[in-house]
């Protein structure tokens, strides 16, 4: 149990100017799970980034199994035994489940590829390790849970006797969360060593044996799980004890935002029934359910992307079911969406560029047609100050920020929007609890305001705790409201997967 | 009745002849399109194919020099496209017009500079490719004119298209290009030289446009002309895309457009315009375009 089955001794990183590692010295037992967490850009990722030859060290050694290394590549990494399941899956879309994960050790007859053979043993091999999957489905026809399963097979088909984990929960259901942490486990169960890179403290309570936490690019601490708890954990991750947030009640105002039986039937489904919603002003209103009951549809509907089959829009009385986004921008309606990088941003363009996206007709970044280069330069400097977004600088394109980062950024363009109704998507997820106060503590500003916000979230920890008044969500139909206070998470629970409430 | 039939049986064989040339450079497209080196400078490749297969021969009146020339002509500028947009990451839009236009202006000037003309150039004491006559069928009336006039490389050409079948669809490295052409940066991830296997794929399949550059000047008739490609390289693209770059597929695409060129040649005699009919092969690219794009789009939303 106590030997070290690899060894990272001073290990430096530096980009630029930036010192994403310093001094980190881990080491990780055969057959324990590893848990390292720490906020985004804590330099957790980097370091395993190095570990598996994807970055090189600026400076200090590397040891598996008691030999010192120098990995260049991945591959390099791979014959070691070292496997990493990646945030973005690395997938071949239209090839089978067996065909991506025996690629580059293509089962052959000669110079053929032997399809019943490769079938038959990643058959075998999801069997042995219980992870099942169908072999010869098509990754596109997969759920992001599979796919990671796939990866994760992918991995072991390589022998790999170390498997790093990168953030695996960011993309799953919560249902497949808990599926993937019965894998880690018996993985780890079956001799593997695990490194699990996550910041989210629950996860590491199910399955750590050891946790190192990381802050600024530092080891801050080394704890194995039972001397610690998530409040500790927490703490050392960010500093400072995230404080309980005690929100006052709402005073509601008049209606803002009203759907009137909205509906949207898609390919003979209905995908939403009958939604009957309001929100007022100077309250926060959450939706809680679990992705893919019909949330992405309704803030589409909301925000003018997707027209309704039936039913009706209202924002400020005003009728805008059919009026295009344009028209629900101009009514008074500020929008984060879900995916950051789909529809929030573009990556490629600056900061300055995608802070300006809808005010670039505003007299004061327009002058006749052309853009006031200076003052769009200034008005991004403030609001990166203002939402104490870290970056080098208004000229860099935000693909290069971390994910919170521009998450801040994109929060900062929708509430300067200054409008009356901000409809909020995911606005926290994948980012790191600093952040994730921070934008809370904006949504409840902008509440405080007198705006109505409509909170849409998969996490019921957000929805309980900004929420003014909740729906629940299910099945593409609303079968719940509830005032803040009035209702417990477990009857939430219950609600968010169709059980009934009494 | 009988002319008519021999009528069709023309068609027929103008159809094959138009359809292998097209066929060679549409599997060549296939798999610079699976191996993702967005390659459109086909049409250049073919030109100087013809071009120097066709000098080859008219100085060393061997067959088979002049059709090694062509094909190596067809592999070293498909390297130089691959080359240039996997290695030195030019935009393939740019690279391969250049070649296109590089192609043209350089036959032009050679033409003018070693046979002094700007037009055609042919020698009736020129031999071209071998024609094969199957013993048996070409005294027969109707099926003798059907397969008429065709050469080793044309009958080559449907056997290359089965070969490319089993090379991408069942082999080892042709699993290896698919894969790398879906997704570069997983292949990698993997420890695959994405890039070295792109452009060896490539540049081998480029042979294949030599072939059928071969096919232009050597083939039905023993001559070289300007822009005696005639755009076929674009066609093949057009071609490529109707089969999803699948080897067999681009039989029967290549098929389509083969006879619809046929089509406006026999056409020639009718009534209709000179200037519609050279549009027909053309407008049909566009039509079936739009057909399968639209069944394709009709599939997906299923």
């Amino acid at each position: 149990m106590t030997e070290k089955i690899f060894e990272i001794r001073h290990i430096d990183k530096l980009y630029g100017t930036l010192l994403a590692n310093d001094d980190v010295s881990i080491h990780l037992n055969q057959g324990e799970i590893l848990c390292l967490v720490g906020e985004n850009g804590a330099g957790k990722s980097t370091i395993m980034k190095i570990l598996y030859g994807l970055e090189a060290p600026t400076d200090g050694e590397i040891f598996v199994k008691g030999q010192k290394v120098h990995f260049h590549t991945p591959s390099d990494a791979m014959a070691r035994g070292i496997g990493m399941v990646q945030q973005h899956f690395m997938l071949f879309e239209n090839m089978s489940v067996a065909e991506n994960i025996v690629f580059k050790n293509e089962i052959s007859k000669g110079l053929f590829m032997d399809r019943k053979q490769t079938v038959q043993t990643v058959r075998k091999l999801s069997e042995k390790y219980g992870l099942k999957i169908d072999p010869e489905a098509k990754i596109e026809d997969c759920p992001v849970g599979l796919r990671q399963r796939v990866e994760i097979l992918k991995i072991l088909y390589q022998s790999a006797e170390i498997i790093i984990f990168d953030e695996p929960s960011a993309v799953l259901t919560p249902l497949e969360v808990e599926s993937l942490l019965e894998t880690i486990k018996s993985l780890a169960a079956s001799g593997k060593s695990i490194v699990l890179i996550t910041h989210k403290l629950q996860e590491v309570m199910t399955v750590a044996d050891r946790i190192y936490v990381m802050r600024a690019g530092k080891v801050v601490a080394e704890r194995l799980r039972g001397e610690t708890d998530t409040d500790e954990l927490a703490y050392l991750m960010v500093g400072h004890h995230p404080a309980l947030r005690e929100v006052p009640a709402a005073k509601p105002g008049k209606i803002l935002l009203e759907t009137k039986k909205l509906s949207l039937h898609r390919e003979g489904r209905d995908i939403l029934k009958d939604i009957d919603l309001h929100v007022d002003a100077g309250e926060v209103v959450g939706i809680a359910g679990v992705s893919g009951n019909g949330q992405t549809e309704l803030e589409m509907c909301l925000t003018g992307l997707q027209r309704p089959t039936g039913g009706q829009v209202f924002l400020q009385g005003e009728e805008v079911t059919n009026a295009g986004v344009k028209a629900h921008r101009d009514s008074g309606m500020a929008y984060i969406s879900e995916d950051r990088y789909l529809w929030g941003s573009a990556g490629e363009a600056t900061l300055s560029e995608n802070v300006l996206m809808a005010k670039e007709n505003r007299p004061e970044f327009n002058s006749n047609n052309f853009l006031k280069q200076k003052a769009i330069k200034a008005y991004t400097k403030r609001l990166i100050e203002r939402f104490s977004v870290k970056a080098n600088d208004t000229e860099q394109k935000i693909r290069e920020l971390s994910g919170g980062n521009a998450q801040k950024l994109i929060t900062a363009r929708e509430i300067m929007m200054d409008t009356p109704v901000l409809i909020c998507c995911e606005p926290t997820r994948g980012i790191d609890i600093g952040a994730m106060e921070f934008i809370h503590d904006r949504i409840l500003e902008k509440r405080e305001n007198g705006c109505g916000v409509l909170l849409v979230s998969s996490e019921l920890n957000e929805i309980m705790t900004l929420s003014d008044r909740i729906y629940v969500l299910f099945e593409g139909k609303i079968t719940g409201e509830f005032k803040r206070g009035a209702v417990d998470e477990k009857t939430l629970g219950v609600l968010m997967l169709g059980g009934r409430h009494d | 009745m009988n002319i008519s039939v021999n009528y069709l049986a023309s068609v027929f064989n103008s159809t094959l002849r138009y359809m292998t040339p097209l066929l060679l450079v549409t599997l060549c497209a296939g798999v610079c399109s699976k191996a993702r080196v967005f390659n459109i400078g086909l049409e250049g490749t073919l030109l100087m194919s013809a071009f120097f297969a066709f000098l080859t021969q008219y100085f060393t009146r061997n067959i088979f020099l002049a059709v090694f020339v062509g094909m190596i002509t067809g592999m070293v500028v498909t390297f130089v496209i691959a080359f240039f947009i996997v290695k030195l990451n030019g935009e393939p839009m740019i690279v391969g017009m250049a070649i296109n236009k590089f192609a043209q202006g350089l036959t032009t000037f050679l033409l003018q500079m070693i046979f002094h003309t700007k037009g055609t150039v042919s020698d009736t004491s020129m031999k071209g490719l071998t024609k094969i006559a199957i013993p048996g069928i070409k005294d027969i009336p109707v099926l003798g004119t059907m397969f008429g006039n065709l050469t080793v490389v044309d009958y080559f050409a449907f056997v290359l298209a089965i070969v490319m079948f089993i090379i991408m669809y069942r082999t080892v490295i042709g699993f290896r290009i698919r894969c790398l052409g879906i997704n570069p940066e997983a292949a990698s991830s993997l420890g695959v030289r994405v890039p070295r296997y792109q452009i060896i794929a490539t540049t081998l399949s480029g042979s294949m446009i030599g072939l059928a550059g071969c096919l232009l000047s050597l083939g039905s008739v023993t001559m070289f002309m300007q822009n005696i490609s005639a755009a076929r390289g674009y066609v093949a693209i057009a071609a490529n895309n109707l089969c999803f770059g699948h080897p067999l597929g681009a039989l029967a695409s290549s098929a389509l457009f083969g006879f619809t060129t046929a089509l406006a040649q026999v056409l020639q005699n009718s009534a209709l315009k000179q200037q519609l009919l050279q549009c027909i092969p053309y407008i049909s690219t566009i039509l079936a375009m739009m057909v399968f794009n639209f069944a394709n789009a009709k599939k997906k939303q299923k």
